[in-house]
């Protein structure tokens, strides 16, 4: 049985029996490559589900959404039942969510699909230098793709993975209670290049110096946070308004308040899966940053985060034997 | 002038021309977003780019702009925009966006005077689309890639040179002001070209009875499910070259306060939320409603058109895949009984 196949058995089944009351998964999408999340209650409309090589949001984003009701409504209803189809990094964020006490074990049945890398539209583009891409047809791991020309173009898949998918290495939920297909093991990096490890190599002020740099483009919409699982604070620090922590944005330095704001908060926390870097609608390059607090928590505290319920975060714990370095010698 | 071509070999040479009477503006690309921005010579126009990533109202809205500040003593309003300017290469949906926002911040009731001034001061010098992409859906909304809605001189991509042709007085001044780079007649061209550019067109909505099929939907419960996906990033009133929802703050200053207006968006958590606590749109269903209501229902009434120009923006950018034309198309096919049950 194919995976999709066996994703819509499996959801069927637990809506069936009663044993969630919503079903989290993929849809077909209305662009070439892309694939839409979706939300299924009812056992008949599970073949709504997809699986495909372009299911690349991390669903993990809806649960914290899905255990917050109305904030108005005087008796709120009782927490929902919730599946959820995860790859490696959602597999990972729902884990951090239930330490982090956004989700609740027993409401969750957590569904776990191998994922070979996401493929990204907008890498595409970039790639093929095209504006559009207007279909893409995978067979074996080549990709044959028209752009807005009508032009054909068959590229291996590892060039179109999306950034977070190059590297890697957890490609497989650690946490779940079904399973759907073969998991892959965790692995190298699928197509790793040097260009965040440059970042992390370079002296303090020239990382300040392309920091700003990228951050100048940010136009503060905030779409990285809303798009980020483990930005489920209520009110966000950057919306609050008494007190209100936040400049106008109209200089340069309200954009790095919030950027270092948001970045200090995942420390630890970030999974890597890039869902802020694809959903800014101008490109800021936020990964570099990001995949330097990944090797920090890596390298500092040899903490990966997501792939076990029981070990503590490590920004929440002090231990003796706690890295300083980063305090008393920053360089 | 009205209508003649200019050599694209031209182009460096008009541009410095323009550029010693007027501040230039047109799209830039960086790493495949394009943006509009100054432009100091002609290699650094991306003029065969669809459509930009984010549309040319910023120009007209900044994101930021200083109203008045206040030294502590004295409210000193910030100086009008006077500066001359033409803005180079926009599409005819983003002109067509600035007469939707004329609507609002220059009408019989409200008269901004920033943004008056900016669009008193701004020369439009569109460029037609012959390359539509399969995500834009302008002439469902009632524009064209050869619109001349809001357009002061349209431009046409013909291979080695632009066709040029004069819309308003305004844009007949600017092409007799620069006349000698324009030579030659292109009548007869245009329909062809624009008869083609529309062919290309995909989408096959037709959105003049959206609003009227909103009218009883306020209270149905499509809007929960409609809105599931969608997280609120505000991704789409970014980009969108007719969303113009606003902010007033303060941003404090050594004396006293600067005001601020910068973008808002109904999508935000906080947009509606009052100062005593309460939120009227509590939650994503509520206020994913009024972000459609506003553009197809409330819009229309006011000012007999739909809030959205269809440049498609949104559908290309939202990290959910929430296809606003799907959207509209079921509405449009829900039996009309039904929607005003
Ligand atoms: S999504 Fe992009 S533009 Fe929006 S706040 Fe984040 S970095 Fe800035
Ligand atoms: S940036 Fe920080 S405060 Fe804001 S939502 Fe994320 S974790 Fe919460
Ligand atoms: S871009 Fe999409 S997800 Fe973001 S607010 Fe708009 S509809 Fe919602
Ligand atoms: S609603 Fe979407 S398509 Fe319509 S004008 Fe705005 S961004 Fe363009």
């Amino acid at each position: 049985m194919s995976v999709q196949d066996d994703i819509r058995q499996t959801a069927g089944q637990l809506l069936a029996d009663g044993k969630v009351d919503l079903v989290i998964g993929f849809a077909e999408g209305t662009l070439a490559m892309k694939a839409a999340p979706c939300f299924i209650t009812a056992a008949d409309d599970v073949e709504q589900l997809v699986w495909n090589s372009f299911c690349l949001n991390n669903l993990a984003v809806y649960l914290s959404r899905c255990f917050t009701p109305d904030p108005q409504l005087r008796e709120p209803p009782p927490p929902p039942k919730v599946a959820v189809i995860v790859k490696g990094c959602d597999g990972r964020s729902v884990v951090g969510l239930i330490k982090e006490q956004q989700a609740p074990r027993e409401n969750l049945t957590i569904i776990a699909v191998p994922c070979d890398g996401m493929l990204d539209a907008d890498v595409a583009r970039r790639v093929l230098g095209a504006e559009e891409i207007v279909a893409a047809d995978e067979v074996d791991g080549a990709v044959k793709i028209t752009d807005e020309t009508g032009k054909e173009t068959t590229v291996d898949r590892k060039e179109l993975l999306a950034e977070a998918c190059r590297f890697c290495t957890h490609r497989a939920a650690a946490v779940y209670d079904q399973t759907i297909g073969e998991l892959p093991a965790d692995a190298d990096p699928l197509a790793p290049d040097d260009q965040f490890e440059a970042y992390c190599q370079k002296p303090t002020a020239d990382k300040w110096r392309q920091f700003c740099s990228e951050i100048s483009k940010c136009v503060l919409c905030k779409a990285c946070r809303s798009a980020c699982p483990n930005c489920y604070c209520r009110t966000c620090f950057a919306d609050q308004t008494r007190p209100n922590w936040m400049g106008s944005g109209a200089k340069l330095g309200d954009v790095i308040f919030y950027h270092l704001g948001r970045l200090f908060h995942q420390a630890g926390r970030c999974v890597d899966c890039g869902a802020c870097v694809r959903a800014c609608p101008v490109g800021v390059d936020l990964r570099t940053f990001t995949y330097k607090l990944v090797e920090d928590a890596e390298q500092l505290f040899d903490f990966t985060p997501g792939l076990d319920l029981e070990q503590a975060p490590p920004l929440t714990v002090f231990a003796p034997g706690d890295s300083e370095n980063f305090i008393t010698d920053p360089e | 002038m009205a209508d003649s071509k200019m050599a694209k070999a031209k182009l460096g040479e008009f541009l410095a021309a323009v550029s010693a009477d007027y501040e230039v503006y047109g799209p830039k690309a960086d790493n495949g977003v394009v943006t509009f921005g100054r432009i100091a010579s002609a290699d650094e126009l991306a003029l065969t780019y669809s459509n930009s990533t984010v549309s040319a109202k910023e120009l007209f809205l900044p994101k930021t702009e200083t109203v008045y500040e206040f030294d502590g003593e004295n409210f000193v309003d910030d100086p009008l925009p006077e500066q001359k300017r033409v803005v180079l290469g926009l599409r005819p949906c983003d002109c067509r966006a600035l007469t939707l926002l004329d609507g609002t911040f220059d009408c019989e009731r409200v008269q901004d005077p920033f943004y008056v001034t900016r669009r008193a001061n701004t020369v439009l010098v569109a460029l037609a689309c012959d390359r539509p992409l399969s995500s834009c859906f302008c002439t469902a909304t009632g524009g064209d890639p050869y619109g001349e809605e809001g357009v002061d001189v349209l431009l046409s991509d013909e291979g080695e040179s632009f066709l040029a042709k004069a819309v308003t007085d305004r844009g007949k001044d600017f092409l007799e002001q620069y006349g000698k780079f324009f030579s030659g007649k292109a009548a007869g061209k245009w329909a062809e070209r624009a008869k083609a550019a529309s062919g290309k067109m995909t989408c096959d909505l037709s959105l003049a009875e959206v609003s009227q099929r909103l009218d009883g939907l306020f209270e149905d419960d499509m809007w929960e499910r409609v809105s599931q996906k969608c997280i609120g990033c505000g991704t789409c009133s970014y980009l969108c070259p007719t969303c113009y929802c606003f902010d007033l703050i303060d941003d404090k200053t050594a004396t006293g306060v600067k005001k601020i207006r910068r973008w808002d968006c109904c999508m935000f958590q906080s947009f509606a939320l009052h100062a005593s606590g309460h939120d009227p749109r509590p939650i994503t269903a509520a206020r994913f409603r009024q972000k459609i209501m506003h553009k197809f229902n409330y819009h229309p009434q006011r000012c007999g058109l739909n809030s959205c120009v269809g440049c498609g923006r949104c559908v290309r950018a939202c990290p959910v895949n929430l296809d606003i034309r799907q959207l509209l198309g079921d509405i449009l096919a829900a039996a009309p009984s039904a929607a005003s049950e």
